[in-house]
């Protein structure tokens, strides 16, 4: 079996309430895996219990098969890039690529053939020999990654690694992590809270919440399949409306158990007449705000049944006043009482 | 109204000028005359009104000081006094520091209130049971009894367990993941980060030792290993009759060093000290 | 989802073997991890308990009992601590360190306190400046008495021959029983000013511009400025800095001893020269340990205020 396995984990701290329980996780060899979810989900203790850095309380780690018990942090083959980069603030450039090598004994030139090449692979040659506090916050992130990449590692563990760098940078370098794990071709595990980060680069998306798993699957899967109200709401900007049942108007049928229905704002339609056809929905509300945004607009109407945003990829301005917001039945989900998602097979009249 | 504001002005900046003379007179007049004195002759130094000049420097005061006490002998005793306490607080300190910085182990923080508690005693309160432990192990005279008391300094420990402290633990895990052992951790990366903190712990102990007089003097009975501090004190009297122009010249070649290394390191010195005060 | 189209061969996981540990071995590594902490703060807690902790018992010990260093030790009890309390010296002796804790303490607080003020702004004189009120505090305190002893002779030093050009007529600085004390705060004064005002200058540099500047908006006047924002904002520093003196000034030792030996009749002998005199000159050392216990009562009631503080973090408000 390869990849990371993780087998009925759980974590807790002390004698408080467990963060992690019964984890089960499986992470696919070669992806681009992102642990994604809102502060305090545990993405970032899953992660370290894979690096090592911290012990789980119970159950099994395995990395390609092999269990990761007892195996100290520098011999699981693993690098981890950190939320502030963690270079070593005494050692140059070359010093702190070259530490973990060092540690390892790789002979000198193998050292600076793999040191060569990584420092040309992030773009950072003509900077070897500077102390990171003499680098910007980008060239950091750079050095962090090199020294990364020098371990060949089977793994790469990535713990928030972009959300100190201004968010021009961020897209430039998530464009340079695709193509780095698509060069590397091994394993990658990055931990997020940025949905944004996790829809561009990942192959596959663990969406967490309360230490547990609330959905696992493609980018693509996520979004337009959404398996509950919390991944409905977590994937999307802005996220999916949502109006509970009660708050419709009465005579509407939704499909049996449905305790709330939802749409994405990007999938309403504006419009001046509230005509219903059979399976669309239509609501009246009041534009109360909007984002003109160049390539997009995002509009914010007060109805009835609650607050309802949409967004516009078309350039036309909406102006302020009474409009219907309408959305077509295939782009309607619905959710049962305990948040789960409801499969298309029920009717669907609003 | 233009001549007052004028006038404010030049006063104000009068006053100023003033006070900084005064200030300058002070701290610097008991300098110049330590030196005067140093390099005049008994005559001069007795004369009413004083001199404020000497045209002829009397250099052979210091070979009379030279002479009075065994000089080279206490300095070198104050040098080992110095750094034998350095060295060995090097050799404490650090360890202490770290371990009480990134472990928790069963009675880490009785033994840390412990180091915090014996922080404020002085040697003053230790002198004479320390006197009569080291005289019942025949130790008075030697170097260890001036050196081994002084092994360790829990403010030392306070100061450098604060940097260690601030080590971000990132860093330690990133050096984990690196495969570095706890020693390599140690040496190449937490040493190196507390380097500054280091180095002025090392200057605050330097001075303080080497100017001390208490401890060697409460502790020596003969000249074997005493300080230069404590041989000036014995020109004090010098042919039965107080010479200030050899206890002037005596007192400045031991503050010479000092005056010297703070002439060419005051900032980093006062530095140092705010450091110490600025917790 | 694996997609390898552009794996490079040197990029292929390096075949690193796992270390697998016996047991045994897993359990003596563990034991050794345990240990090392322990291995780590050993020196120092060794030298603490060896050279502070047992002296301090020891003397505590020897404070109940009659010794003369030679002979036997008489358990007296309390006897010497009822000796010491019925002993008119020692009133004498405790009022003369009180009154140069005092003064020596308030002079050089208010006056470091004044001259950070007057020298916080970052100028070039004031650096100097501040330099010479430094000097003293790094140099021997054996340099400092005897330049002090020089300056105070009464026929030939320096500060009479000053006087006496301004008119006034000479002081005998240490041998008039009614002076010398405060000679002896002059001394400590200069030597310690120094060190009183870099520290507060620090902490003057490091109250945010923003309340000066919103002071300066509401037109507020230097004098209120500097009690309503300075004081409040240096007070935590100020009151450490205050018991670090009163410590320090309760253990003078060296002064005395090089500048007055204690006198003019007891003038100037404090608590620590009489620790020392009952122990090295009359060897009756139960009753310097007695006079030691009260060093040590003073020095802990101190530090019971300093960390009291340190732990309630007093701030005393920003904005008072």
């Amino acid at each position: 079996m390869t990849g990371i396995e993780l087998h009925g984990v759980e974590k807790s701290y002390g004698k408080n309430q467990p963060v992690i329980e019964n984890l089960d996780l499986q992470i696919g060899e070669g992806g681009f895996t992102i642990l994604l979810g809102p502060s305090g989900c545990g993405k970032s203790t899953i992660l370290r219990m894979i690096a090592g850095l911290e012990k789980e309380t119970a159950g099994k780690i395995f990395i390609n098969g092999e269990d990761m018990e007892g195996v100290s942090p520098g011999a699981r083959e693993i690098a981890m890039v950190f939320q502030n980069y963690a270079l070593y603030p005494t050692m140059t450039v070359k010093e702190n690529i070259e530490f973990g090598l060092k540690n390892i004994h790789v002979p000198k030139p193998e050292r600076e053939a793999r040191i060569g090449e990584a420092v040309k692979m992030v773009g950072l040659a003509e900077y070897i020999n500077r102390k990171p506090q003499h680098l910007s916050g980008g060239q950091r992130q750079r050095v962090a990654l090199a020294r990364a990449i020098v371990k060949k590692p089977r793994v790469f563990l990535m713990d928030e690694p972009l959300s100190n760098l201004d968010a021009k940078l961020r897209a430039q370098i998530r464009t340079d992590l695709i193509e780095l794990h698509r060069n590397l071709g091994v394993t990658f595990v990055y931990v997020t809270h940025d949905q944004v980060e996790a829809m561009s680069m990942g192959t596959d998306i663990v969406l967490l919440e309360n230490g547990k798993v609330r959905q696992q699957g493609t980018p693509g899967s996520i979004y337009s399949a959404p398996r509950n109200l919390f991944t409905a709401q977590f994937i999307g900007s802005p996220p999916m409306n949502i109006i509970r049942a009660e708050n419709l108007a009465p005579g509407v049928r939704l499909p049996n158990g449905a305790a709330s229905l939802g749409f994405r704002p990007e999938n309403a339609v504006v419009s001046s007449d509230g005509n219903a056809d059979e399976g669309r929905a239509s609501f009246r509300g009041e534009l109360v705000a909007r984002e003109i945004l160049g390539d997009h607009a995002i509009y914010k109407f007060k109805t009835a049944h609650g607050n309802i945003h949409t967004k516009s990829m078309s350039g036309r301005v909406v102006e302020y006043g009474e409009w219907f917001v309408g959305v077509e039945g295939k782009h309607l989900y619905f959710f049962d009482e305990h948040g789960d998602a409801i499969t298309q097979s029920g009717g669907k009249n609003a | 109204m233009q001549a007052a504001a004028v006038f404010r002005k030049t006063f104000g900046t009068a006053c100023r000028i003033a006070v900084n003379l005064l200030i300058f007179a002070i701290f610097f007049i008991p300098f110049y005359w330590m030196f005067l004195t140093a390099i005049k002759n008994l005559g001069q130094t007795l004369q009413t009104p004083p001199v404020f000049w000497v045209s002829k420097p009397h250099w052979e005061n210091f070979s009379k000081v030279f002479a009075a006490i065994p000089f080279f002998h206490m300095l070198k005793n104050n040098l080992i006094m110095t750094f034998g306490i350095m060295i060995c607080q090097f050799f404490t300190v650090i360890p202490a520091a770290y371990a009480f910085a990134r472990f928790r182990f069963a009675g880490s923080g009785f033994l840390f209130g412990l180091t915090l508690a014996t922080m404020m005693i002085p040697a003053q309160l230790v002198f004479l049971p320390l006197f009569l432990m080291f005289s019942r192990m025949g130790l008075i005279n030697s170097y260890a009894s001036l050196i081994l008391p002084w092994a360790t300094s829990s403010f030392a420990i306070f100061m450098l367990r604060q940097t260690f402290k601030q080590v971000p633990r990132e860093l330690i895990e990133a050096a984990k993941l690196d495969s570095a052992s706890e020693w390599k951790i140690i040496f190449k990366l937490m040493l190196p980060i507390a380097k500054p903190t280091i180095v002025t712990l090392g200057l605050i102990t330097f001075i303080l030792n080497w100017n001390d007089y208490f401890w060697p003097f409460v502790l020596t009975t003969n000249n074997a290993v005493r300080t230069l501090p404590v041989g000036i004190t014995s020109l004090n009297i010098v042919d039965g009759g107080v010479k200030y122009h050899i206890l002037m010249a005596g007192n400045l070649l031991l503050v010479a060093p000092v005056l010297v290394a703070f002439f060419f390191a005051q900032k980093q010195i006062i530095k140092a000290f705010t450091y110490m005060g600025g917790k | 989802m694996r997609d390898t189209g552009k794996t490079i061969e040197a990029y292929l996981p390096l075949a690193m073997p796992i270390p697998r540990m016996a047991a045994a071995e897993k359990y003596l590594r563990r034991a050794a991890r345990a240990a090392t902490p322990y291995m780590m703060v050993a020196p120092a807690i060794w030298s603490l308990c060896v050279f502070v902790v047992y002296p301090i018992l020891y003397m505590i010990w020897l404070s109940a009992f009659r010794w003369d260093m030679i002979g036997p030790k008489i358990y007296v009890g309390l006897g010497n601590f009822a000796e010491l309390f019925s002993n008119p010296d020692f009133y004498v002796v405790m009022g003369n360190t009180f009154r140069f804790m005092f003064f020596s303490v308030s002079i050089s607080i208010v006056g470091a306190l004044l001259l950070a003020v007057y020298l916080k702004a970052k100028t070039r004189t004031n650096a100097i400046l501040q330099s010479f009120i430094f000097t003293p505090y790094i140099i021997s305190m054996v340099s400092v008495a005897f330049m002090w002893v020089w300056l105070m002779n009464s026929e030939y030093g320096l500060l009479n021959f000053i006087l006496g050009k301004a008119g006034a007529s000479g002081v005998r600085w240490l041998e008039d029983a009614s002076v010398a004390m405060y000679s002896m705060i002059i001394v400590a004064v200069w030597k310690g000013l120094g060190y009183n005002v870099i520290i507060l200058i620090s902490a003057m540099h490091a109250i945010p511009n923003q309340l000066y500047e919103a002071a300066a908006l509401d037109n507020t006047k230097p004098l209120k400025t500097f009690f309503r924002i300075t004081l409040p904002m240096i007070s935590p520093t100020l009151f450490f800095l205050t018991l670090m003196n009163i410590i320090a000034a309760f253990k003078v030792f060296e002064q005395v001893a090089l500048m007055t030996g204690g006198g003019p009749i007891n003038a100037t002998n404090t608590l620590v020269f009489d620790i020392y005199q009952f122990g090295f000159k009359f060897y009756q050392l139960g009753y310097a340990s007695a006079q030691g216990v009260v060093l040590m009562a003073l020095i802990a009631v101190c530090t019971a205020a300093y960390f009291g503080a340190l732990a309630r973090r007093v701030h005393y408000g920003g904005e008072a």
